[in-house]
């Protein structure tokens, strides 16, 4: 690689999207530390939200520094701030070559979200020292998830590894008071004392030093009106905003689009109220330009004007609508199947967790932690003891797959054998499958771990409940379910996608749908099939995310193919992401599975008895399917001994003890090298 | 219409025109040049290697040309160009420089991507024993990295 030319070694390290690997290249000799570090465009984007707990102003600064960055000050006095002062290098000037540091150069897009130990000042002084930012994302708390193809770095997925399992995105479920008089910007699964909170004169100062941006984030800041109204003049440039979650005033967001008229290709406003003058806005303002649009429906009475704008946007390929409570969203898939260039589609109802009876205040911030990414070092010395944010850890005691799962087939010595492909006697397995929750312990605790010895857990806070039973899903519209964790009670509520069950082959003529979610929607077996088997869209698609209300079928149905949810998942040949949720797992799927050649990332939750139809299930897929990456999967019971051959340490030596154990609790296992890892 | 090639080790490759013209440099020498009969030199491009980029260019005949510095950043390499790749290193890095030399920026970037790819989530370690090379760093240098960047650590 040392003979290949710097412009080439660059573009290399622009495929490297990970800061760490660019840090890890750094350190290989001294020609790629002088490469890296003496030219900051390569550390583009930098996204320091990942780290956000470590990163202080002297760290910062010294980032900055060590990057070959001219450090220049912040102004002295911020609040004395003049909006009226010049930016030293506004978006028309001409002289940017008389700059400091070199425009081609300069470092362009950085990530400080989350980033709590950071000061007004220390932000003021990186936009200062990066003047031709063209992305800056100031997001009040880091992402949960990333970005394509950032997303399947396996770094990535050992960083998701603290987060629950269907809690993988931001912005699905709200974690809101019980009482319900929140602002709608309120959401518990958050941590408020570790945010980057930016004041709104603030904000002002740093969008006038950075008259370049083309994309900027402020997820949850507080907008406003004078910095909604000078934004467009500030950022004449800027065509991806996101606002999601924002404090912003109606007429202020009314203003924004307004003024954005045909600048925009990429709004996001998630978690924000609408109004029929908004949805006019976005109407008559969006048209034009607006490619990506992501919003919520708080209030069912404004459906059908999404379904308007959505109809009037042409430009249309990639949209996103959250919390919608009621109301049948056909018409809005008739028009995004209007939409023939349309890339991603991800629909997701209302979907809530109310705490209650929070007695004393840290319950708030634990149930709080509990759903975010970061743990507890935002908390300390306020929140429970540490293995409260532990994963959670079902094992089901004492239950062998089968008499079959002795005879080990597909070993890493035998990997060409067909055996792997045999069914599993449904009988004889049946009498030895109990599905039971039996708690949830934390990996520490492991199976010594029992009875009164076990510890609350923070990662998992419904299914620990003992009235809690995964199976037991109500096919209404709008769900409920309690359970317990520590001394808060949750209250579970999750509404349905309503539409008709053949609706969805409105969006089969989609050629270019690469990405597709849907959030319990109300469709049943036959129409998924039918839509995967027989429509051009499936053929495209990449990431897959279904989550269902349905039962998972009981173990002597398994044959009843009109309950087969993935029978036609085998179609789609490019799909690199699964996620499924509450879909019933039946002896086919996992063949349909292991057509997925492409297959990088498998994420499953609650699928039923698959353990006890195929006990090799896993095993087949861990070395059938070449390009899988990462596994993740709770609820799903599986047998360890199917697997000690196959994955490397560290699996919890409590397990690895015992192995002829089902193993129901979340687990994850990535592939590097070759090999499969349990992430604990 | 087919175009003459001469790699730099004298072996003559006869191409359509249009394969020939995925590479940028090739089609300004034909517009240079006009109709011609006489070979064009490639003298930094081996028979070996011209040949694995002409596959290429035969196989990607069709293909649009994008423009968008995001989407040539984000998109996959797909299966035919992972099995095109699937070559020592010595060869991989001659398919990267000849690309670059014939100005073939699709090619250049599959190539940069498999390297990325062998690249992401190793260790500097890992890296210097893929890769072969010697760690001129002294300990000392070493642990000042190590201490610059102990904010990335994995935690």
């Amino acid at each position: 690689m040392e003979r290949l030319p710097a412009e080439i070694q660059l573009h290399i390290i622009d495929y490297l999207l990970d800061t760490k690997d660019k840090i890890e290249l750094s350190s290989v000799n001294r020609p790629f530390y002088h490469l890296l570090f003496d030219t900051p465009r390569c550390w583009s984007p930098l996204d320091l939200s990942l780290y956000a707990n470590q990163i202080t102003n002297s760290i910062l600064l010294s980032i900055l520094r060590s990057r070959a960055l001219t450090i220049v000050p912040s102004p002295p006095r911020l609040h004395g701030w003049n909006d009226t002062m010049d930016s030293p290098y506004s978006a028309t000037d001409n002289s940017q070559t008389n700059a400091p540091q070199s425009y081609r150069h300069q470092l362009e897009f950085i990530n400080i979200s989350g980033c709590h130990l950071l000061t007004s000042e220390a932000v003021m002084t990186l936009v200062c020292t990066l003047p031709f930012l063209k992305g800056l994302i100031l997001n009040r708390y880091p992402s949960m998830s990333a970005a394509d193809p950032l997303a399947r770095h396996p770094r990535h997925y050992r960083r998701t590894r603290l987060t629950m399992i269907d809690m993988l995105r931001d912005d699905l479920y709200q974690c809101r008071p019980r009482h319900g008089l929140a602002s709608t910007t309120m959401d518990l699964s958050k941590k408020p004392l570790c945010c980057l909170a930016i004041a709104d004169t603030v904000l002002r100062q740093i969008l006038h030093r950075v008259p370049l941006l083309t994309s900027l984030s402020l997820q949850h800041q507080s907008l406003g009106a004078t910095t909604v109204q000078q934004l467009p003049l500030l950022l004449p440039n800027l065509c991806h905003l996101d606002i999601s979650s924002c404090d912003i005033a109606l007429s202020s967001l009314q203003s924004l689009l307004r003024h954005m008229d045909g600048r925009l290709i990429s709004l996001k406003m998630l978690n924000l109220d609408l109004s029929n003058l908004t949805l006019l806005c976005l109407q008559l303002h969006g048209s034009k330009s607006l490619q990506v649009l992501h919003l919520s429906c708080i209030d069912p009475q404004w459906f059908l004007g999404v379904v308007r704008v959505v109809q009037l946007l042409p430009h249309l390929h990639d949209f996103r609508l959250t919390r919608l409570r009621l109301g049948n969203i056909d018409p809005l898939l008739a028009a995004l199947a209007s939409h023939p260039h349309l890339e991603r589609v991800d629909l997701s109802p209302k979907l809530e967790l109310y705490p209650k009876n929070l007695s004393p205040s840290y319950t708030i911030l634990t149930a709080s932690s509990a759903l975010g990414t970061i743990g507890t070092q935002g908390l300390a010395g306020r929140g429970p003891p540490a293995t409260a944010t532990s994963r959670p850890f079902r094992v089901m005691a004492n239950i062998r797959p089968s008499s079959s799962s002795t005879n080990m087939p597909d070993s890493p010595t035998n990997q060409t054998s067909g055996s792997h492909r045999e069914k599993t006697n449904n009988d004889t397995t049946s009498a030895n499958y109990t599905h039971q929750a039996t708690g949830a312990l934390p990996p520490s605790t492991g199976l010594e771990a029992t009875g009164n010895q076990r510890r609350p857990v923070a990662g998992h806070l419904y299914p620990a409940h003992p009235h809690y039973h995964p199976h037991s899903r109500a096919q209404t519209s709008h769900y409920n379910n309690y359970s317990r964790y520590n001394n808060t009670m949750f209250t579970r509520a999750e509404h349905s996608l309503t539409m008709t069950p053949s609706s969805l082959l409105l969006l089969a003529p989609l050629a270019d749908l690469t990405e597709l979610r849907l959030c319990y929607p109300s469709i049943d077996a036959a129409s998924l099939t039918r839509f995967f088997k027989t429509t051009t869209a499936s053929h495209q698609l990449k990431i897959l995310e279904l989550r269902l209300r349905q039962k998972p079928s009981p173990l002597d149905n398994d044959d009843d193919e009109s309950s087969d949810y993935l029978d036609g998942l085998s179609c789609l040949a490019q799909l690199h992401t699964l996620l499924l949720y509450h879909v019933p797992l039946r002896s086919s799927t996992v063949e349909h599975i292991l057509g997925l050649a492409c297959l990088q990332s498998l994420t499953l939750y609650d699928g039923g008895p698959l353990g006890k139809l195929q006990p090799f299930f896993l095993r087949h897929w861990l070395l059938g399917i070449t390009s899988l990456a990462m596994v993740r999967m709770d609820l799903v019971p599986f047998s360890l001994d199917t697997l000690t051959d196959l994955v490397m340490a560290p699996m919890p030596s409590e397990l690895s003890q015992d192995a002829q154990r089902q193993y129901e609790g979340d687990v994850m296992l990535l592939k590097q090298n070759g090999l499969w890892h349990w992430i604990n | 219409m087919s175009v003459r090639l001469l790699s730099s080790d004298s072996e003559d490759f006869t191409v359509a025109k249009e394969v020939a013209e995925r590479s940028m440099l090739i089609k300004n020498m034909l517009e240079d040049v006009g109709d011609n009969d006489n070979p064009i030199p490639l003298p930094n491009v081996t028979a070996k290697i011209l040949r694995k980029v002409i596959e290429w260019c035969e196989h990607h005949l069709g293909d649009p040309v994008t423009n968008d510095e995001n989407e040539r950043r984000n998109t996959e390499i797909d299966e035919w160009d992972q099995k095109f790749m699937e070559v020592d290193q010595e060869t991989l890095f001659d398919i990267i420089l000849a690309a670059n030399y014939l100005d073939i920026k699709p090619l250049l970037d599959v190539g940069c991507k498999t390297v990325a790819n062998m690249i992401k989530g190793k260790t500097a370690e890992e890296i210097r024993k893929i890769f072969n090379i010697v760690n001129d760093l002294t300990p000392e240098e070493e642990a000042q990295i190590r201490k610059e960047n102990e904010w990335a650590e994995d935690r």
